[in-house]
Order: C-alpha cells, then structure tokens, then sequence
C-alpha cells in the first residue's frame, strides 16, 4: 500500500520540479542579463553613433563652412582684380559654387547645431554678398565696355595725331625742298637738317627762318608748319597720358592742354597756304575736335571710369566687410558645433557609463541568483539529502535495520526516504521471517509428529466419543462424511442413509430450519460461532434436541469452502432445563403468593391480637388486685407474647411490604440519609455511648426511605451487639465502575462465619433475647431492599476480626442528577 | 354539663367494648351510642326506621371494616350531607394503610386515628380525643 502511495501518488514538490524551477531561474538570469547586455551595447553604439553620425559631420561641416567662408573672402576680393572677362567669369563662377556649398553646409549646420541666431545671420550675409557680387560684377562689367568704348575713341585720337604729324612733317619737308631749290646756299644746310631733323630741328629752324628771310614768303610757312606739328606731337603725347592716370584734375589739365594745343593746331593750320594739307588736316582735327564733346569726350569717359572704379573699390570694402562677418559666423558655427560635439559625446560617455555599471550589476545578480539558486536548491535541498539517503542507505545495506529514516516534505527524495523505510521494514520483516522460518520448520517437523499422533487421537476419540461428527468437505457438492456415532445418535447404524444435506435436512424439525440457516449464514458470512441447539428425528420417529456445532475452513479468497461439525445429545439437558424453568416459574409465583400470605396474615391477624393485648390489659388494669401471684404471673405471660407477637407481625409485615411496591429509583445522597439515622439513633447511641464514624459517601440509585431502613438496621445491629466497651460504627465506601460497595464496620460481639448466610433468614437470631432485644428480621429486611435494588449484601470475611457487612449499589451518573 | 352524644360506628363487640370501657376512664359524662354496621348508621343519622328519634351526636367515630356499608361509604354520605357534614367524624381504625388515610381525607374525615394495640394506649388515645373534640374544638350548634 505504501509503495501504491508512493507510486500513485505526483509529489507537489519534486526535487526534479525544484531543480527544473532553479535552472529555469538561471536561464532567466542569464537570458536577462544577456538582454540587458544587449541593450546597454545598443545604448553604447547609438551613443557613439551618435558623435559619428551627428557631431562629427558637423564639426567637419562646420569646419568646411569656415573654409568655404575664407574662400569665399578671398574670391570676393580677387573679382575686383580681374582684368578680363573670362576671368571674371571664371571666379564669379567660383564665387557661385562655393556660395550654394556654403548655403548647403549653413542648412546642415541650421539642422544639426540648432543654433538659429547664427545661422540666420549667415544667411543673410550671404545674401548680401551674393547680391554684393552680383552688383560687383556688373560694374566690372560696364567698367570693362566703358574702358573698351574709350580705348577705341582712344586708339583712333592717337592714330590721327600720329596721322596729323605725319602729314605735317611731309608738308614740312615739301616747304624745305622749295626752298632748297630756291636757295642754292641752303643746299648743304639741307642735308644736316634731313640726317637730324629732331635733334637739330631749332638749328634747321633757324636755317629755315634764315632762309625764309632770305628768301621772304617761305621761311614764315616752314616756322608755321613747325609749331604745327609740335602742336599735333603735345596732343598725342596727352592722348598717351590718358590711361595711366586716374586723377581727374589731372585729366581736366590734360583736357584743357589737349583743347589748347587743338585750337592751336586749327589755328596754324587756317594759315597753311597749301590747300591740299588743309583739308586733310582739317578732317584729322574735326575728328580730335570729337574726342573733346559729348558723349565721345575722352576724358570725361575716363572719369567716368574713374568714378567706376571708386564704387567698385566700395563695393569691395563691403564685401570684405561681409566675408569678414561671414568668416566670424562660421566660426562660431564652428565652436557652436564643437560644443554639441562635445555634449553628444559627454552625453554618450555617461550613457555608456551606466550602462556598463548595469551591465556589472546585472551580471553580479545574475550570479548572485544563480548562487543562490544552487546553494538553496541543489545543495540543501538535494545534495544535503542525497548524502543523508546514501548514508542510511549503506547502514541499511551492512544489516542494520534499526535506523532512523527522516523524512522532509513530499517530493522525490522524500518518495525515497520513504521507500527506504519501506526497505528497512521489509529488510526487518526479512530478518524476523527469516528467524520465524527456522522456528516454523522446527515447529513444522514437531507439527508432523503431532498431526499424526492427533489423527490418531481424533480417530480413537471419534469412536469413543459421545458427540456425532459430521464432514461436508465441498460446500459445492451434497456429499457429507458422519462418523459413526452420528449415525447412532440417531437411532441408524452407520452408512444406513447416505450422509447428505439433504437426508440431514429432513431430519431436522421444521421449527428448527429457519434458526439453524440463519446461525449457518452468520457464521459463513460474519464469523459468527456456530452453535445452535435444534431437534432431529430419531429413526423411531421422536424428535430428540441436539447441540449442533461446525466450523467453516476458508481457502486463501475468504471462501467457505469446507465445514466440520458435532451434533451432541442434549435432550436430557433440554428437558431438564425446561423443569428448571418451570420450577423457576412457580417458585416465583409461590413467593409473590407467600408475600401477598405474609402481608394479609399479618394485617388479619393484628386485630385478634390486639383484642388479646388489650384485653389483658384491661384485666391487669381492674382485676389485679383481685388475682393472686400466680394469676399475675400468668397475665404477665400473657401479655409480654401478645406484645411480642405484635412486634413479630410488625417486622413480618414490613418485610412482606418491602417486595409488594414497585421501587422508585432516584438518586440518594448516603450522606444525608446516613446523617438522618442517625438522628433516628440519637437515644440509642447516647444510652450505649458509642461512636459513628462516616466517610464520605457517595450518591447512589435507589429509595430513599429503604435505604434509610438498610443503614438504619446496620447501624443499630453494629451499636446492639456489643461487648463491654462502648460500640465503635465504622461507614465507608468505594466505586468501582458504575457500582458503590458500601462497608459497615463494628467491633462488637462478631458473627462466627458459618453462620454468615443464616443471619440473613427471617427471624433467624444468633444472640438470646435475653442478651439483645430483636425479632431477626432486620438483616433480612436488609438484604430483601439490597436485592430488590439489584445488589447484594454480604458479611466479609474477617477471620476474628471486626464484623463488616458490606452491600453493593448502583452509582448515580451525571444524567440522573439532572 | 350536659352529656356528651357519642357515635361509635363499629361492627367488632370487642372494639365496642373497649371503646366503652375507655370512655369510663375519661372524666367526661358521655352518652355512646353504636351501630354496628354502615346502614345502621345512616338510617341513625338520617333517622330513618328504628332510629326515627335518634339524637343527632355531638361526635362521630367510625371505623372503616365496615359489613354491608363500608366505612368511606358512611363518610362521603355523612360528608356530603348539607347538615351532616358539620357533625365532626373521626375515623378510628385498625388500618394504617396509606390509601385508607388519604381517601378518608378526600371525604372529609375530621381526623384519621390507628387503633392502639395495647389498653394504655386506647384509653389515652379516647380521652385525647374526648379532650381536644369537646374541651378546646368549638362545635356548631345543633
């Protein structure tokens, strides 16, 4: 049954539960730590991503936008340098390029460092400087078509002065060759003024004035002719002077020396004779008279250049106004970005910090479970165990048997600890089966011998004996075995009728057939003993009483499978009881008839009596005096046995009282009635001067007032029957169970034991009348109310000593108080 | 003094005797008168028959062991009688039987007195009853 349980039975919680629980709590651990792990490397690499994603890109960004910005400056301040267009293409290009990277860089900057202020303010530099270079190269532009439209005017000046002086030198030489021709003398002469015409021009000049005064006419047209062609070389000269200044009072003076020298030159050249060189002089100066009005006035066009080239130097102030700010801006985008830079690192250090104290701390209570785990589970719950179970295991296993198994809660370990038990018991039962074996097959040999020696015996016995024995030995089949005196027993010789149930059953007496079956069945089926007196019919036909005994034998299922019997003659027996019972009967009515006999006798007989007692007194009252001696002494007689036959029908009829009313059972306090006899005694006990002792008593079932009789008549025996000493009464009591033996003790005259049962007939007295007064009736009033109270009353043995008279009553319980 | 009417209801002659022979002891005058059976004396009482000029007594005392008539018979009669009643009855019997005394009682016995076996005690008893019914008891009137 226990390894039932113990197989049956699902422990709640099993060491493999524990053990899959703790590993199931490492698992968790680790699995949670390596998710925090997890985590904190994915906060670390987001914090780093962080600086390289974020803050990196926008230091270089900014970095890049201050670079840009420097360029920016230094482009802005070589446009105002270009001195061609494709050059000022070129960087107003670079300027635009570098000018959109700028604004891309700002916008990336705007978002990352969310500094708005300055991202505002660069923007609207750039602005500025976009529209500044805008401005800047327009006017470069119109400067470089200004100084194209006056170079051209400029170019075609110089060519007619070159022109102009050209044709006057040709017209001069043409007037010198006239002269030569005219004068002989002035020959030679014209040969030094040809080979050095410029160097020596004033001696040629003078030569010519000499000549022109010699000859009259001509040497005033050459000295014309000369200060012409001075004139014209001044006006080519200022033209030359032109571009390399950017004075405008200096351009005044050269506008005002350029008019002076023309007008000069118109006004020599009026007064040239030749015609010829007239007009083509005259077409030369009309177009150098030009240069000098309107819109085709050199100089004021190089003024104008000039004030061009003023706006275009402010405007290159500005700019390098605005690159400066703009320079300063990235700077501060710079150390603006630096610092973000800085906190998004500062930031992802901290983050990476807690994280990798987190992960320590994870870790350490991942262990710190995972210790504990294994310490409390496997170590106390299991290991401790285990090393305990092996340990009993291999006491158990060396033969000692008498160890101590304890068991803890309800799991695996515990089904072990029990099953350990159970070999420990079984190991025991081993040992003592083993002992009992050696002892039953010493007692099985003697068994042998005694088996045979009782076969013997029950076969000499069977034959001998008074008791008919009777074998069904297949309760499925009819078939009995009787023994021999079976058969005699009832009046058959042996195997005269087959031994059947059947034969057995109509030999038994119909009455009997239901008490026998029942007391069959009880038996087969409740084990209760089989013994039931029936009636059989002997073959001569009467029916005579057996005692009928069997015994079932059971096979190892509990089945009744075979039964053994006697039948013994017990109709004698029978028949005898039945008397006794009868007997019984009568007896019983002859004393309810005896009482009712006792009671009237002694009601009848008062009144006969007590006109005898009365009417002895009446004589003795009037005639005394009138009788002699004798005559008294007579009426003496006479009277003392009416008096005393009164006394005799008073205890009489008490004692036939006692039995005719039904006893009414209450509870009686001893104590209390014992205390009221002995107020009834009071007299008595102060004329004997004796002592009564009482214990504490119980409380009893029964009458009142016959008990009261009871103690009463003890009482008085026990102060009556006295030696020479005053009388001692001892009362006590004891319980036993349900019952009360109360003891009454004197030490007076004493009773001789055999007439222990005598002193309890009526009016049977074992002391004289003239030694103690009483009729004998007291004691068996007593035992009469003892017995009719189912008790009993007995004098106790003593041998010599004190006179103890004992009687037994029934204990109140709880419930009769109530 | 006017004699003391006494009726003694008793069959047994002894007992009448007795009773008569007490009464002598007594001091008081008396005058007893018995019937020996219950008819007689309530045909005494009721006078009736031979008792038509019968006294009405001062004092009844009946015995129960009555032939024909019983005793308690006599009483309840007496007892439920309109004037009877008032007549004191003491019962005076040898009986001391527990129902005797409790149905005398329920009729109306006046007292209820056991017989004294012996002569000392009968004349003690009488002149008891003598004593107390007409020396210390007042009696309604005839």
């Amino acid at each position: 049954m226990a390894l039932a349980a113990l197989t049956g039975q699902n422990p709640s919680h099993s060491v493999g539960r524990q053990l899959r629980i703790a590993f199931l709590l490492i698992a968790a651990m680790s699995l949670m730590a390596s998710a925090v792990a997890f985590f904190s490397f994915n906060a670390i690499e987001k914090a780093q991503d962080e600086i390289v994603d974020k803050a990196l890109p926008t230091i270089v960004a900014a970095q890049k936008a201050s670079g840009d910005a420097r360029l920016l400056v230094t482009l802005i301040e070589e446009l105002v340098t270009s001195d061609n267009l494709p050059l000022l293409d070129l960087r107003i290009e670079n300027i635009q390029l570098n000018d959109a990277s700028l604004n891309d860089l700002i916008s990336l900057l705007e978002l990352d460092i969310e500094d708005a202020e300055n991202s505002t303010r660069i923007s609207n530099l750039l602005t500025d400087i976009r529209q500044s270079a805008q401005t800047t190269d327009t006017l470069i532009r119109d400067r470089f078509a200004q100084e194209r439209a006056r170079d051209d005017i400029l170019r075609l000046g110089i060519a007619t002065a070159s022109s102009l002086t050209d044709r006057l030198q040709v017209a001069l030489v043409q007037v010198s060759s006239t002269l030569a021709q005219q004068t002989e003398m002035l020959a030679t002469r014209n040969e030094n003024l040809l080979a050095e015409p410029d160097q020596d021009g004033a001696q040629t000049d003078a030569q010519i004035a000499e000549l022109l005064d010699l000859l009259q006419n001509e040497p005033a047209i050459i000295e014309r002719l000369i200060e012409t062609r001075f004139r014209a070389e001044r006006l080519t000269e200022i033209l030359n002077l032109i571009p390399t200044t950017v004075d405008p009072q200096e351009i005044d003076r050269f506008e005002a020396s350029f008019k002076l020298n023309l007008r000069s030159v118109v006004r020599l050249v009026s007064t040239m004779p030749d015609q010829e060189l007239r007009r083509a002089v005259a077409a030369d100066l009309g177009i150098m008279r030009d240069m000098t009005v309107d819109g085709q006035n050199i100089f004021n066009r190089t003024k104008l250049l000039t004030e061009t080239d003023g706006e275009i130097d402010a405007l290159r102030e500005q700019n390098l106004f605005l690159s400066a700010a703009v320079d300063v801006a990235a700077q501060t985008a710079v150390s603006a970005s630096n610092e973000n830079a800085i906190a998004v690192t500062k930031s992802a250090e901290s983050v990476i910090h807690s994280s990798r104290i987190f992960l320590v701390l994870i870790v350490l209570a991942a262990f710190a479970v995972s210790a504990f785990v294994i310490l409390q589970f496997i170590s106390k719950n299991i290991i401790r165990r285990l090393n305990y179970l092996t340990e009993r295991t291999l006491t158990l296993a060396a033969g000692n048997t008498d160890i101590i198994i304890e068991k803890q809660g309800d799991d695996e370990l515990s089904q072990m600890a029990k099953a350990l038990e159970i070999f420990k018991e079984n190991a025991r039962d081993l040992q003592h089966q083993t002992q009992e074996l050696q002892t039953r097959t010493k007692a099985l040999e003697q068994s042998n011998t005694d088996l045979r020696e009782a076969e013997q015996r029950f076969v000499l016995a069977a034959q001998g004996s008074s008791v008919g024995i009777w074998d069904w030995p297949n309760l499925d089949e009819d078939k009995e075995i009787w023994s021999d005196r079976f058969y005699e027993l009832l009046g058959y010789t042996p195997g005269e009728i087959p031994a059947s149930l059947e034969n057995f059953m109509a030999m038994l007496h119909p009455d009997d057939h239901e008490v026998t079956f029942a007391a069959s069945t009880a038996h087969v089926e409740h084990q209760k003993p089989f013994n039931v007196e029936y009636r059989l019919r002997h073959k001569n036909g009467d029916y005579r009483w057996f005692l009928g005994t069997g015994q079932a034998a059971k096979n190892e299922d509990e089945q009744s499978t075979r039964m053994v019997g006697t039948i013994m003659d017990i109709d004698d027996r029978k028949r005898s009881d039945e008397e006794i019972r009868r007997f019984a009967a009568d007896l019983e009515r002859s004393n309810a008839e005896l009482e009712q006999f006792a009671y009237i006798a002694s009601h009848d007989l008062q009144e006969p009596l007590r006109m005898v007692s009365s009417y002895c007194d009446l004589i003795d009252r009037r005639y005394a005096d009138k009788l002699d001696d004798d005559g008294r002494e007579f009426l003496a007689y006479a009277v003392d046995g009416a008096s005393r036959m009164k006394l005799l029908l008073n205890d009489l009829l008490q004692y036939s009282r006692i039995g005719r009313s039904k006893i009414d059972l209450r509870p009686v306090d001893l104590n209390e009635t014992t205390s009221q006899v002995l107020v009834d005694l009071k007299t008595l006990i102060e004329e004997q001067e004796g002592v009564v002792e009482v214990a504490d008593l119980p409380v009893v079932l029964g009458d009142q007032g016959l008990l009261h009789r009871v103690l009463l008549n003890l009482i008085q025996n026990g102060l009556k029957f006295v030696k020479d000493e005053p009388p001692r009464v001892e009362i006590s009591a004891t319980v036993d169970d349900d019952w009360v033996t109360v003891s009454v003790l004197d030490r007076g005259v004493g009773i001789d034991p055999k007439f222990s049962e005598r002193i309890f007939e009526v009016f049977q007295r074992l002391q004289s009348r003239r030694d103690f007064a009483g009729n004998g009736v007291g004691l068996s009033v007593a035992q009469k109310i003892i017995e009719n109270h189912d008790g009993h009353i007995w004098l106790e043995p003593t041998d010599g000593g004190p006179t103890i008279f004992k009687f037994t009553l029934k204990l109140a319980q709880e419930s009769d108080l109530a | 003094m006017k004699p003391i009417d006494i009726l003694l209801i008793e069959d047994n002659a002894a007992d009448v005797r007795l009773t008569r022979e007490a009464l002598k002891e007594v001091k008081l005058s008396n005058t007893l008168n018995v019937v020996s059976d219950g008819e007689a004396a309530l045909d005494y009482l009721h006078k009736r028959g031979d008792h038509a000029d019968a006294k009405v007594p001062d004092l009844v005392l009946l015995d129960l062991n009555l032939p024909r008539v019983g005793g308690h018979e006599v009483l309840e009669d007496v007892k439920g009688h309109e004037k009877l009643r008032r007549i004191p009855v003491v019962v005076l019997t040898s009986s001391d039987a527990e129902g005797d005394i409790v149905r005398s009682y329920d009729n109306y016995a006046n007292c209820y007195v056991q017989k004294p076996v012996d002569m000392d005690g009968f004349i003690k008893i009488v002149s008891e009853l003598e004593g107390f019914w007409f020396s210390i008891v007042k009696l309604p009137p005839k």
